[in-house]
């Protein structure tokens, strides 16, 4: 191979000259750093960094983020992790295992239905209003070995499984808001007896607890109840299991108990007043009282 | 003296008459307090347009009966089966007869047994209250079954180690052995 060869086969191997492999020549540059650079030595006007006086020797400057009028820490905007915390809806647990047992040693009574006054009065749960207890959630744990046909009635409801296993054995389930006056009437009901108030009615939920209380896959009181029916064919089909027809049944009557959205305990009417020392109920009579419990 | 009165006000608006005879046991003279009548009742004086008619009724008295709680745990209704589906199981009497020793239920209806965590966990020891009878024998008993289980069911040759406090009737077991201790005591018919 010629040597003009070898060159040229170099030269095509060689990176090509372009903006990012050029330099400026070393005198332009120490020429444009003298320009921009700010004098020091003997020609300094001032000393950088700490001089010799003033709050920059003496250390005594604002800590960062302040020294301005508005500090760093209001400038900058933040969200808080915990914002509205405090105000949210607390659901205490129970399992279906704790409820089976509850059964089975005869503390909670199948054959009628169930809800938080029943669960509150077999004082298993630490239910407190006053921390923002709305209620109790049924939980799916045990859900295998769940066995009893009841007519239960809870405040949340989160897994579909807790749903399938009571439906399983011909069994009925509803979620129902109840508000805070109410929840205080059911937790404690010789304390709210004795303390000589009526029956409260019922609020409405809450705006963002409407979807959940309407909506038929989550048994809401305020659901349509042709959905639900529905809804318990689906979740059937979904889970492989035959459900048991409800019009047959011998405790039919127990298992079509609801209560009124307005209502918070069967067979008693919000506004009437119970007197326990003379066993008797006293029912408002005037006009302007009815139309006001009316729901 | 004006304390005193003000404590006899008290008694008198919480327990009406039986208040004196508490205020002649706690104070020597006497005499100011026995003159003291009773607090007027709370004042009625509504006219009779501010009172609303009321209907009194006693039928839907029995709805109420059934929200009061039930003060005392219940007994609990007999299965036609054990264990019932939440695993619940009743004494046997007849098979708790022949031994020596008995372990008595909590007012719960649940076996006494209570697993523990000493030294931030890592000492693990299971508790066993309220025993009756022979506790040596039944130290002994359930020793040996809990070693027999563990070489059954975990394939483990080892021994299991036991204190026993005679005075307070109760057995730590050391080791989380609650789920054989719970197999030993449904053997037994406690």
């Amino acid at each position: 191979m010629a040597s003009v060869e070898k060159a040229l086969l170099m030269l095509r191997n060689l990176p090509r000259v372009a903006l990012n492999n050029i330099k400026e020549f070393p005198e332009v540059i120490k020429e444009r750093k003298k320009q921009h650079a700010l004098p020091r030595g003997k020609d300094a006007k001032f000393k950088l960094g700490a001089d010799h006086k003033g709050a920059a020797q003496r250390m005594s400057r604002p800590r960062l983020g302040f020294g301005k009028s508005t500090p760093g820490y209001l400038r900058v905007p933040k969200e808080y992790y915990y914002e509205g915390h405090h105000l949210l809806r607390q659901y205490i647990p129970i399992s279906l295992l704790q409820i089976q047992r509850l059964i089975d040693l005869g503390r909670l009574n199948p054959n009628e239905p169930i809800d938080l006054t029943d669960i509150c009065n077999t004082k298993v749960l630490m239910l407190d209003p006053n921390k923002r207890h709305f209620g109790v959630q049924l939980t799916d744990e045990g859900a295998d070995i769940f066995k009893a046909k009841v007519n239960i009635e809870v405040q949340w409801i989160l897994s579909e499984l807790t749903i399938a296993a009571i439906e399983k054995n011909g069994g009925v389930v509803t979620t129902k808001y109840y508000d805070r006056d109410c929840v205080y009437a059911m937790s404690d009901t010789i304390n709210f007896f004795s303390s000589g108030k009526p029956i409260p009615k019922n609020g409405t939920p809450p705006l963002n607890a409407i979807e959940y209380y309407t909506s038929a896959s989550n048994r809401g009181y305020l659901a349509n109840p042709d959905e639900i029916r529905v809804e318990r064919l689906k979740l059937a089909q979904k889970y492989g299991y035959t459900l048991p027809d409800l019009e047959k049944d011998p405790l039919k009557e127990m298992l079509s108990k609801r209560k009124d959205p307005r209502q918070i305990w069967h067979g008693l009417e919000p506004g009437w007043l119970v007197n326990l020392k003379d066993q008797c109920i006293l029912k408002p009579a005037d006009k302007e009282w009815i139309d006001y419990y009316k729901s | 003296m004006i304390r005193t009165f003000l404590r006899v006000n008290k008694l008198n608006a919480l327990v009406g008459k039986n208040s004196y005879q508490l205020a002649n046991f706690s104070r020597r003279s006497n005499q100011s307090i026995q003159e003291r009548k009773p607090l007027p009742s709370r004042p009625f004086n509504f006219e009779q347009d501010q009172l609303t008619n009321v209907i009194e009724s006693k039928e839907e008295f029995d709805f109420v009966k059934k929200l009061l709680p039930n003060l005392i745990v219940p007994e609990p209704p007999k299965h036609e089966s054990y264990p019932t589906p939440s695993g619940w199981v009743a004494p046997n009497y007849e098979k708790s007869s022949n031994l020596s020793y008995y372990v008595l239920r909590t007012r719960f209806h649940n076996y006494p047994i209570y697993p523990l965590e000493r030294e931030g966990g890592s000492r693990k020891l299971v508790k066993i209250k309220r025993v009756e009878g022979d506790i040596w024998q039944f130290d002994k008993d359930l020793r040996k079954f809990i070693e027999e289980c563990l070489e059954k069911y975990e394939n483990k040759k080892q021994t299991v180690y036991t204190q026993v406090n005679e005075v307070q009737r109760q057995v730590v077991v050391k080791g989380h052995h609650q789920e054989y201790v719970n197999k030993f005591f449904i053997e037994c018919g406690f």
